[in-house]
């Protein structure tokens, strides 16, 4: 147990006195951070927008006041509502970076609302008065209504952004609808007070390509160094279990990228104001859980890399990939269909979607349980194949 | 001495996919005694360190250390033993007293850390990293950290490989210090000087045989030319006549540096072959610059037993 702790606090004290490793541990996220950042910054603040109400209800004009007051838009005026053709050319021109069209149907959507919310009040008025009240019917099924975004898929800053408010526009009108009938009132919510920018976006990505690197690099390249020069050797030149020398090696390098982690976070809160809408805690966990995989990656590459600069380069034939393809600095979705049903699969995507759906969207952990049952999978498969490598690899 | 024997080994065998490295070896060690592998690179010195060891499993033959199989029992064996591998390395970024200490926890043991390294002479170094030492200082680190849970038996590979003379000399004395203290060491050596110097036992090891075994002097007792007489000349002689001379086993003739020959006639017989030489030097009027009498050492044994150089 004491030899357990000495070994997991001995690979802590390792890692911050290996100054170059710690320096790009802490120094390629922060690059990553402050380049993107700063280059996107004025860019992303304003997106321009152009607002089709061919509807003209109350409700409808409450959805573009919205837009009008918030600062992360600017609203493109002098386009006809039914004038769908123009608005494209402006976006194809530049001039404009999007389109939402709310179409006439919407007007019915907000009658029928009214209705149910008219039968809940009865229903409540009469149960009030004791009335023993039966509802005639159910209450009316209640209708949907597409909105219509137009977006250049060129411009791949901007869409993370203005997709991810149009979602959460889009749902809280169908959590509006199922619960109760005040609609626009939530939907001026996320517009104006949670203004999603790019960097948003981009931290959740940034803290799972962090761990991953770290991770897979830190663990395959130091247990490849430490069997190469035989530290390894040494070590299990003592009673010590191997069992127990990967349980410490294992805890320790969860301990540090979890710290990588939050100085990642601390840094882009401090920097450019960016704030987790879910819990942390749950951040937290997801990070441990994209770290477990990452770590087991790191083992069986151990297991087959004979020098450290094999185990160096095989680390970055496997993560580098992930980096570009699992959508750290743009959607997965501007990736082709096919490549995108992979994507979605490998390692790294379904913990950044996870991140970010708990960062940005403040969703709840049981919330993002498709993420967490890839991730699992991987978790076990990789488990048993570096239990299985690991241990024909001993000397 | 009739000591207790603390390892038996016998007929111990260990084959690799390409070659035979132990090849059927039987000894024993005594208590409290220094024995000596000596062997050149490939003759099997590591292979069978490494199988009593218990970090390599024996192809046949059977290991008794401590009263434990290694095979068996490998933890019971590690608990008791210090070994010292042949490249040793630690961690980079852990200070000496901090690796003592870690190791020692893998024995489940507290250390006086700054005692131990005092013992090497690294007490001032107890906060330097490996990396931080001199070739010399690393294996005297290296030694120290096999003595952490105090065993009865430690196991040094090559300890003094690659060490400038003075560096070598400074390891022995505390390799000579720790047998004081009643602890069995094994080693391997490549050094004639240093299994001469330190061992009271010597196994002379090739192609993963032992060759001949005994103390240093019984070693060269064996041997048919146990003196050496050298001369040095500016003059070339003849071989053949010195080789003819009473007594005279064997000779070679070399050139030094300067351009003189150097003669080396072995024998077994000092008293006798001495005055033929002079005498016949001194009838052919053979002006020599030096002639010396010296006891063969390891270096000769070895040459005799495998006809070949210990280092080549």
């Amino acid at each position: 147990m004491k030899a357990l702790w000495l070994l997991f606090t001995a690979m802590l004290k390792m890692t911050v006195r290996n100054k170059p490793a710690l320096f790009w541990m802490l120094a390629f996220p922060m690059i990553f951070l402050l380049v993107f950042g700063l280059f996107n910054m004025d860019k992303m603040t304003v997106g321009r927008v152009i607002l089709l109400d061919q509807a003209q209800v109350e409700e409808s004009k409450e959805i573009v006041k919205a837009f009008t007051e918030g600062e992360t838009f600017e609203v493109i005026e002098g386009i006809e509502a039914d004038d769908i053709q123009g608005a494209k050319q402006k976006i194809i021109d530049s001039e404009a970076d999007f389109a939402i069209v709310i179409p006439e149907e919407f007007k019915n959507l907000v009658q029928s609302n009214a209705n149910i919310k008219e039968q809940a009040a009865q229903a409540q008025a009469m149960m009030m008065r004791g009335v023993n009240y039966h509802p005639p019917t159910p209450v009316a099924e209640p209708e949907t209504v597409s909105l219509e975004l137009y977006y250049n898929e060129a411009n791949a800053t901007m869409n993370p952004v203005v997709i991810n408010v149009i979602e959460q526009i889009t749902t809280k009108i169908n959590i509006s609808i199922a619960q109760t009938p005040e609609i626009v009132k939530l939907d001026k919510q996320p517009v104006t007070d949670r203004r999603i920018r790019y960097i948003d976006f981009l931290i959740p990505g940034i803290v799972a390509m962090s761990l991953m690197q770290s991770a897979i690099v830190g663990i395959a390249v130091f247990l490849t160094e430490a069997r190469e020069k035989k530290i390894l050797k040494r070590i299990l030149a003592t009673p010590i279990n191997r069992r127990s020398y990967i349980a410490a090696q294992v805890m320790a390098r969860l301990a540090i990228t979890l710290l990588q982690a939050i100085i990642i976070l601390a840094a882009a809160y401090f920097i450019y104001d960016v704030k987790a809408y879910g819990s942390y805690w749950n951040l937290s966990l997801w990070a441990l859980l994209g770290t477990t995989v990452f770590l087991m990656i790191g083992f069986i590459i151990a297991s087959f890399s004979k020098t450290t600069s094999a185990a160096e380069s095989l680390s970055q034939v496997v993560s580098i990939p992930m980096l570009f393809l699992s959508g750290v600095f743009f959607p997965t979705s501007s990736l082709p269909e096919w490549t995108q049903k992979i994507v979605d699969y490998l390692p790294l995507t379904p913990v950044i979607d996870a991140m970010r759906a708990i960062a940005i969207d403040g969703k709840g952990f049981n919330e993002t349980l498709g993420e967490f049952w890839i991730v699992g999978g991987w978790i076990l498969a990789t488990f048993i194949i570096a239990s299985f490598s690991f241990r024909t690899a001993r000397e | 001495m009739a000591s207790k024997a603390v390892i038996k080994v016998s007929d111990l065998r260990k084959n690799f996919a390409k070659t035979k490295a132990v090849q059927g070896i039987s000894f024993s060690v005594a208590k409290g005694s220094i024995t000596a592998f000596l062997g050149p690179n490939g003759a099997g010195k590591t292979t069978t360190l490494e199988m009593l060891e218990g970090l390599l499993k024996p192809s046949g033959g059977t290991i008794e250390v401590l009263g434990f199989n290694p095979v068996k029992k490998p933890d019971e064996v590690k608990r008791r033993i210090g070994i010292q591998l042949q490249t040793a390395n630690y961690y980079q970024f852990l200070r000496l007293k901090e690796l003592l200490v870690l190791f020692a926890s893998f024995y489940n043991r507290k250390v006086d850390a700054d005692k131990l390294l005092n013992i090497v002479g690294l007490a001032d170094k107890k906060n330097a990293y490996v990396d931080q030492l001199s070739g010399g200082q690393k294996q005297r680190f290296s030694i120290v950290s096999t003595l952490v849970n105090d065993p009865q038996i430690i196991f040094l590979d090559e300890p003094t490989t690659g060490l400038d003379p003075q560096a070598r000399r400074n390891l022995w004395e505390i390799i000579a210090e720790i047998k004081r203290q009643g602890k069995t060491i094994i080693l391997t050596t490549h050094y004639m000087e240093e299994a001469q110097y330190l061992a009271d036992k010597i196994f002379i090891i090739d192609k993963g045989k032992i060759v001949a075994q005994g103390t240093t002097k019984q070693l060269i007792a064996q041997l048919p030319n146990p003196y050496r007489i050298e001369i040095t000349s500016a003059k070339k002689i003849k071989l053949e006549k010195l080789r003819a001379l009473s007594g005279v086993i064997s000779g070679t003739v070399a050139t030094n540096t300067t351009g003189e020959y150097e003669y080396s006639l072995g024998t077994k017989n000092i008293h006798q072959t001495l005055p033929a030489v002079v005498k016949y030097l001194e009838k052919e009027k053979i002006a020599f610059e030096d002639i010396a009498v010296a006891p063969s050492n390891l270096e000769d044994v070895f040459l005799t037993l495998t006809g070949k150089e210990l280092r080549d």
